[in-house]
């Protein structure tokens, strides 16, 4: 026999907004993207450096 | 190729695009630290301000390295929102900006999306066109409370100080041969006492005027995730500072954290300079699993809101599945879903999968097997992370027996000594709502915070009209008040006189010789029956190695201490 608790678990509807998904791991893409736009720039920067570093070699 | 790279992040929207450019850029990253490596090996001068300045590039590509690693993580991590955590946002924005609230504990198993949450939110903003950024810290165990604010590197500082023409040359040997104890670690800069009064002395040097312009200390802090949270948020940038697991770092780093915390405040010791964040800027998410939640102190968990992430049931999970995977075979779903859940209920298992690994097993399986079923069970070691997990036998196990029994939350949180309340169920119901809505306005007079039930109209198969359903249940969102999900709540004391009239049930936990009358189920984790207290039969619980039973029962103002 299920307890009060468990029943009430099996019958509940689901709990999760699936609809919202799509848009919600949008934007975690758009965080990402940014960053890496960020990153790339922060590369990009060092990577001048590392050449006048070798070329001063 | 960096241009190359560049273009394709302008034409971002698919996520594979996104994820190959993420790892082209790694191998950008590899490429350059091999470069940076041939020049260290290659350097043969005595002058030791091109080796760090070599080493302060590598440093630098070690953190976009570290960043990048983090955001591929995210990529993998699928994500969920509830209507209930909708809500809770909501709460938070509003308690920062009137500067009550800024933090939130968000609890849950591993793979719920504690943190993708926050990645998501940062997003959404950005989305609004809001400059916002994000700051991840994982806590260790080793860490201090000092390393997530800021640290100053004073080896770099000494070493700039030498080059300096205008320290005296004194100064400038003694502070080579400190440079190099330290670098050899053979003295901890931060005890030992000799080189505590040379840097002593170089503070006084420095309030001569001698040094001062040069030796500014400010250039050498490195600011921790905490102190460049607090720092931007005072600079007026949009801040979410993301407190990873905190339940593995040590009650110092808790405590200690606590009060710049509280007041985003905090004070750069050698240079007295004080930071002082703005409220309203910055959202803290502090995140824990449930398995070490109560190790947070009682003292954090007051200043915060809370919201509990429920583990996704099996019907869930599939919906997650197929939000994935639109097209898999509903048989392969099966079969990877039962070996999933068997795993997941092994009483002997080490290290539980969770949903990435799920998702990342089913993708192989998908792609190796054509949708087939396998015979065995291929490429257990994505779902399984210890060795001994992987020699684990899970024929035996009845997969439709397991799903059904789940822990309820408030069991744990009871024997620990937290006061646990039921609200009445019906303030869910859409047909009770005017019954309620006194109770609502009580709560809005005396400023607590809450969000009413919503609801939906659903339709039978024929199109016909078949009730409301409750999409979002009433919720308590307050400083100190935690929602175990199913209208629990821990509620402490002094807050306890607003719900007296709407709290159905308390938990209770009884003296260790109570004993069931009843058991209904009982697995690896938790036991359930019935005791019987004064005639009455009660619903009782106990938790796997713990002997004391917990009830659920009627409340009363007579129950209340």
């Amino acid at each position: 026999m299920p307890t009060e608790i468990t029943q009430k678990k099996q019958n509940s509807s689901s709990r999760v907004v699936l609809n919202k998904n799509a848009q919600q791991n949008n934007n975690v893409q758009r965080y990402i993207k940014k960053s890496i736009q960020e990153a790339s720039a922060q590369v990009e920067a060092l990577e001048k450096d590392i050449e006048q570093l070798e070329n001063k070699q | 190729m960096l241009g190359q790279i560049k273009e394709q992040i302008n034409q971002i929207e698919d996520p594979e695009i996104l994820k190959q450019t993420l790892f082209a850029l790694l191998d950008k990253v590899d490429n350059l630290e091999n470069r940076l490596n041939e020049l260290s090996n290659d350097e043969k001068s005595e002058d030791n301000s091109r080796l760090e300045m070599i080493t302060e590039k590598k440093d630098r590509l070690e953190r976009i390295r570290h960043g990048l690693n983090e955001l591929t993580e995210r990529m993998e991590r699928p994500y969920l929102i509830t209507q209930e955590l909708l809500a809770v946002k909501e709460v938070l924005d509003t308690l920062a900006e009137n500067e009550v609230c800024n933090s939130i504990i968000i609890e849950g198993e591993p793979g719920t999306g504690k943190t993708q949450w926050a990645y998501s939110e940062v997003g959404n903003e950005l989305q609004e066109g809001k400059d916002v950024m994000l700051v991840h810290a994982r806590i260790k165990d080793t860490m201090t409370a000092q390393d997530l604010l800021y640290s100053v590197d004073d080896v770099r500082r000494l070493s700039d100080a030498q080059a300096k023409a205008t320290v005296p040359e004194k100064i400038r040997l003694e502070a080579q041969s400190w440079k190099d104890k330290i670098i050899n670690g053979e003295i901890n800069p931060a005890e030992d006492a000799d080189y505590l009064k040379f840097k002593a002395k170089m503070k006084a040097v420095e309030e001569l005027g001698e040094t001062g312009k040069d030796l500014d200390y400010l250039n050498y802090v490195d600011l921790g995730p905490l102190g460049e949270a607090i720092y931007q948020s005072s600079k007026g940038k949009k801040v979410w500072l993301v407190i990873d697991e905190i339940e593995k770092g040590r009650e110092e780093l808790m405590t200690g954290m606590l009060d710049e915390i509280e007041n985003l405040t905090f004070t750069i010791g050698e240079t007295g300079t004080e930071i002082k964040g703005d409220k309203k800027n910055l959202r803290i998410v502090i995140t824990t699993n449930t398995e070490d939640s109560d190790k947070i102190p009682s003292s954090f968990r007051r200043r915060s809101l809370y919201h509990f992430i429920e583990y996704p049931t099996r019907e869930e999970m599939t919906e997650i599945v197929n939000v994935n995977f639109p097209d898999v075979k509903e048989e392969l779903l099966d079969y990877a879903l039962n070996t999933f859940y068997a795993y997941q209920n092994h009483p002997d298992i080490e290290k539980k999968p969770s949903t990435p690994e799920l998702l990342a097993w089913l993708q192989v399986l998908i792609k190796e097997n054509d949708g087939e079923i396998p015979r065995d069970i291929p490429h257990k070691e994505i779902l399984l992370k210890h060795k001994e997990d992987k020699e684990l036998n899970i024929d035996g196990i009845d997969i439709v027996e397991q799903k059904e029994k789940e822990m309820p939350n408030f069991l744990k949180k009871a024997l620990e000594g937290k006061k646990i309340y039921k609200l009445t169920g019906e303030i869910n119901a859409c047909e009770s709502q005017s019954e309620y809505s006194s109770f609502f306005a009580k709560l809005q007079n005396e400023n607590i915070n809450f969000s009413t039930p919503q609801f939906k109209e659903t339709y039978d198969h024929y199109g016909d009209y078949d009730g409301m359903e409750t999409v979002r249940r009433f919720q308590i969102i307050e400083p100190g008040i935690e929602n175990l999900g199913e209208d629990y709540y821990v509620i402490p004391d002094d807050k306890i006189q607003h719900f007296v009239e709407h709290i159905d049930k308390m938990v209770e936990v009884l003296p260790e010789d109570n004993e069931f009358t009843d058991v209904y189920e009982k697995n690896s984790k938790f036991t359930t029956g019935t005791v019987n207290i004064n005639g009455e039969d009660l619903e009782a619980f106990t938790l796997a190695g713990d002997k004391r039973l917990v009830i659920t029962k009627n409340f009363t103002y007579q129950n209340l201490d």
